[in-house]
């Protein structure tokens, strides 16, 4: 097999995998920053189908790549704001496990 | 017929899976987070695959440099995120296996039942123009979101360095100020 001959649903089976284990992560994890990460997973499945799609469908114009492009930025934004969050919370409470974290007063 | 590239593409496509598993699934977070490395490489290559070299690029910076820095010291600054006795999953734990594994049994079955749409070939492209088109497409259509990514770019730096500062830290600083006369350096006397 040739990797000019690699078919579309390729792409789409193995996002949809790191999709699902992302997902797991999101779930099933109590540190908060390990939640996180798991959310870096799931942005990562998505851009990879964005940029399959936009490759094998629409390779003229690169609307895939350029909504890639700002998914990125946002993701550092997130990863940057979300850190602070958390190191915010365990300043206030000494814990960053999420479902420790259950006060809604400060 | 076992070629060099199909082997590539299985040691590619096996790393991405198993240092995301790792991820998600590794008790020690500290260890965790450097399987974050090889995931973001690993989708970086698929980037390489699909003739996007910025991307790939990108990816390298923003990713596998700056986002695994910002998510270790995290991880760093919080305790317990190593010690083997600590539980890391929470209650949840039965529940989320059985989500993501439907989740990934919908997304599977829902492909093969398209198998035909979607085993298109790639379309034809032209690799070495991509980055200049996308230059001059993010400062033509799409201004209006590039120049909206700047702005969450500078509130988000400002959000985080709200958040981040110790409120005690300053209040220690201006006590001392206050009693000498000059701003003494006790950035370093946390309470």
């Amino acid at each position: 097999m040739n990797l000019e001959n690699l078919p579309l649903h390729f792409f789409v089976l193995l996002s949809a995998v790191l999709f699902a284990i992302g997902l797991y992560g999101l779930i099933s994890r109590r540190n908060a920053i390990a939640v996180l990460m798991s959310i870096e997973i799931v942005m990562n499945a998505a851009n990879l189908n964005f940029v399959a799609f936009w490759r094998y469908l629409h390779p003229q114009s690169l609307e895939g790549v350029v909504f890639v492009l700002v998914t990125i930025t946002v993701a550092a934004a997130e990863v940057a704001v979300g850190m602070a969050v958390v190191l915010s919370i365990y300043r206030m409470m000494h814990t960053v496990n999420v479902d420790e974290v259950a006060q809604m007063r400060g | 017929m076992i070629t060099l590239e199909l082997t590539l593409l299985v040691f590619l496509t096996a790393m991405t899976v198993l240092s995301a598993l790792m991820v998600v699934a590794v008790r020690n977070l500290i260890h965790a987070g450097f399987w974050l490395l090889p995931f973001f490489l690993g989708i970086g290559g698929f980037y390489l695959i699909l003739s996007l070299e910025f991307l790939f690029a990108l990816q390298l910076l923003l990713y596998a440099g700056a986002v695994m820095v910002v998510v270790l010291f995290a991880l760093m600054l919080t305790r317990d995120v190593m010690n083997p006795r600590v539980r890391q999953t929470n209650r949840l734990y039965v529940a989320a296996i059985a989500a993501s594994a439907s989740m990934m049994a919908f997304l599977i079955i829902v492909v093969y039942h398209n198998m035909g749409g979607l085993s298109v070939l790639p379309g034809e492209v032209d690799a070495d123009a991509i980055t200049r088109q996308l230059g001059a497409m993010l400062l033509k259509e799409y201004v209006l979101p590039f120049e909206l990514t700047s702005a969450l770019l500078l509130s988000a730096m400002l959000g985080a360095i709200f958040l981040a500062r110790n409120p005690k830290v300053e209040l220690i600083e201006e006590e001392t100020a206050d009693e000498s006369g000059e701003p003494a350096a006790t950035l370093l006397r946390t309470p």
